[in-house]
């Protein structure tokens, strides 16, 4: 069952441009150039339920504007979109009840009151019933250690553990789809993982539907099975992560680890040298090759130490980018 | 620390306007024929409604454009309540309006019996209903310019004007050259505000203000609803 159903949406923002300096901003009162900015562009796709798919691209590339009228906050300028069997933009509250958004930039909980104080009046706005709050908010906050913490003013927590407290405030009336626009931004590794985990498991646990758009690989990675790449508002990818790590040519990293100093010139004659600190050394090669170049260096170095793996996801997402045109 | 400070600024101002009653009392001028006395009904009342309009309004007002500026009303928009409800009266100050409440209630009760004025059911449902309505008009005339947030982002002129506004209810309107009046009654109705209630119970409102006095809250607040809607609607999120 397809909990999402986009076809030909699109998004133009009006905007305004104000040359340099007083005469012009005189001049602007009078008449101003109206420019035009297409945000999305005939995008369609849909996501099944259950499903945890990235939404990735560059920095305006449109993901956050996709997430806004996915999630009813924008009204799309064409296209249709259905979400758990809604129009968003009706903004319909048995529609709102069933989804939650957390963007990792902006803040629901009040800072100046401790979180508890927040999830009460979470309670009474999706109006849940007291037990079953009771019963959430005991197993969120005990799965993301922070059960000693609710009654503390928000503004006086760390980071990380606000960013538990926005995840237990989004979850806490049970979500059947969930968008996360970088919820890990600004944290450090710890809190991130402790993040990630606790979406996997709810992922496990819930049957969650997951749109998930962040510039950390490693999140999408550890959590995501699809990936849609957005590119100046078109969508440009969307298949597994399998697949964008093999679109435009399967390539493998051969990681080496040596006794004696590893030489560049001889490493190249294998491949692609990517980096060389005289003992350990990663070369590129392509996918079909790679068993034949280990058998190569396992007989010619001393090898202490060697393994193969997929490019990082960021060098794949650079080359559909390059190929596009459009070079992050 | 915050609570003891915010009343200290509150009481600052509760003795500039306890100071300004007292001199019209001691004056002992008839004003566009109110006794001295009756005008701390007035003054009673706009008080009372200061309270309102600080534990509702004030921190709501300043605190709106930033919301639309920055994003936040993004996340407004997805909870499953009135949007207009959230974003209107999202903050209520509780501490600050006590000192109010008292002084309030007390000039009321000196105004209404110095007036003469039947301590009676009848009289105080009144006074009730239109100090109801009065609020009722107070939550539209001050949200209504907020809408312009939405098509103009800043609006911080437009603030100062509100406040400026709000003291126009300091007096009975009847001080005023009749244009101000009829333009403070008909087109941005602040006088029903604070005025219309002691009026009422003085038997000063003619058939006509009785009925505008009750018809006008409830028109104007179809019309922010109706606002609010198609401003929401033309929304285009801020702060990325």
């Amino acid at each position: 069952m397809n909990v999402i159903e986009v076809e030909g949406l699109s998004k133009t923002f009006k905007f305004y441009r104000k040359p340099q300096g007083l005469s012009a901003s005189l001049k602007n009162l009078w008449r101003r150039q109206i420019e035009y900015k297409e945000a999305v562009k005939d995008v369609s796709f849909s996501i099944e339920q259950g499903q945890v798919v990235a939404f990735l691209g560059s920095n305006g590339a449109g993901k956050t504007t996709t997430m806004k009228m996915l999630s009813g906050i924008l009204h799309p300028t064409q296209g249709k979109i259905k979400v758990l069997g809604h129009t968003p933009s009706e903004r319909e509250e048995r529609f709102k009840k069933r989804f939650s958004i957390l963007m990792g930039q902006k803040h629901q909980l009040w800072p100046d009151l401790p979180a508890i104080d927040s999830f009460t009046l979470c309670q009474r706005i999706y109006e849940i019933p007291t037990s079953l709050y009771k019963q959430r908010l005991a197993r969120l906050s005990e799965v993301l250690s922070v059960s000693h913490l609710l009654d503390i003013q928000v503004r006086r927590l760390s980071l990380g553990e606000r960013m538990k407290m926005e995840l237990i405030a989004a979850l806490l009336h049970g979500p059947e789809l969930l968008f996360l626009d970088e919820p890990t931004i600004g944290l450090d590794f710890l809190s991130q993982r402790a993040v990630m985990r606790f979406l996997q498991q709810l992922v496990k646990e819930d049957n969650l539907t997951i749109l998930l758009t962040s510039h950390n690989m490693a999140d999408i990675s550890a959590l995501c099975e699809r990936v849609l790449v957005i590119q100046n508002g078109q969508l440009i990818f969307d298949d597994g992560i399998a697949s964008l790590q093999n679109s435009l040519g399967g390539l493998r990293r051969i990681h080496i680890e040596s006794e004696t100093p590893l030489h560049s010139d001889l490493l190249r004659r294998y491949g692609k040298v990517i980096n060389n600190d005289i003992h350990r050394a990663e070369l590129e090669v392509a996918d079909g090759a790679a068993n034949q170049v280990l058998q190569q260096l396992l007989n010619e170095i001393m090898i202490k130490d060697i393994r193969v793996s997929a490019p990082p996801l960021e060098d794949s997402l650079e080359r559909l980018y390059s190929h596009q045109g459009q070079v992050a | 620390m915050n609570i003891a400070l915010g009343l200290l600024v509150e009481l600052g101002y509760l003795g500039i306007k306890l100071l300004y009653a007292y001199i019209i009392h001691d004056t002992g001028v008839h004003i566009s024929g109110f006794a001295p006395q009756s005008l701390f009904l007035f003054i009673g009342t706009f008080i009372l409604m200061t309270v309102f309009f600080v534990a509702m309004l004030q921190f709501n007002i300043m605190a709106f454009d930033r919301q639309i500026i920055e994003g936040e009303f993004d996340l407004i928009l997805t909870k499953p309540v009135s949007a207009q409800f959230l974003a209107t009266l999202k903050y209520v100050e509780t501490w600050m309006v006590i000192p109010n409440i008292v002084v309030g209630l007390g000039l009321v009760g000196y105004g209404w019996y110095e007036s003469g004025i039947a301590f009676n059911i009848a009289n105080i449902g009144l006074y009730l209903a239109y100090g109801v309505l009065g609020i009722v008009t107070m939550y539209c005339v001050f949200t209504l310019p907020l809408l312009l947030t939405f098509k103009l982002h800043n609006i911080s002129a437009l603030h100062s004007l509100i406040w400026a506004v709000w003291d126009f209810n300091n007096l009975p309107h009847r001080i005023f050259p009749s244009p101000i009046q009829i333009i403070g009654t008909v087109f941005l109705p602040i006088f029903l505000i604070t005025n219309f209630s002691p009026l009422a119970v003085m038997g000063e409102l003619s058939n006509v203000e009785m009925v505008w006095g009750g018809i006008a809250p409830i028109l104007l607040f179809m019309m922010t609803c109706w606002g609010w809607k198609r401003a929401i609607r033309a929304y285009e999120s801020g702060g990325g």
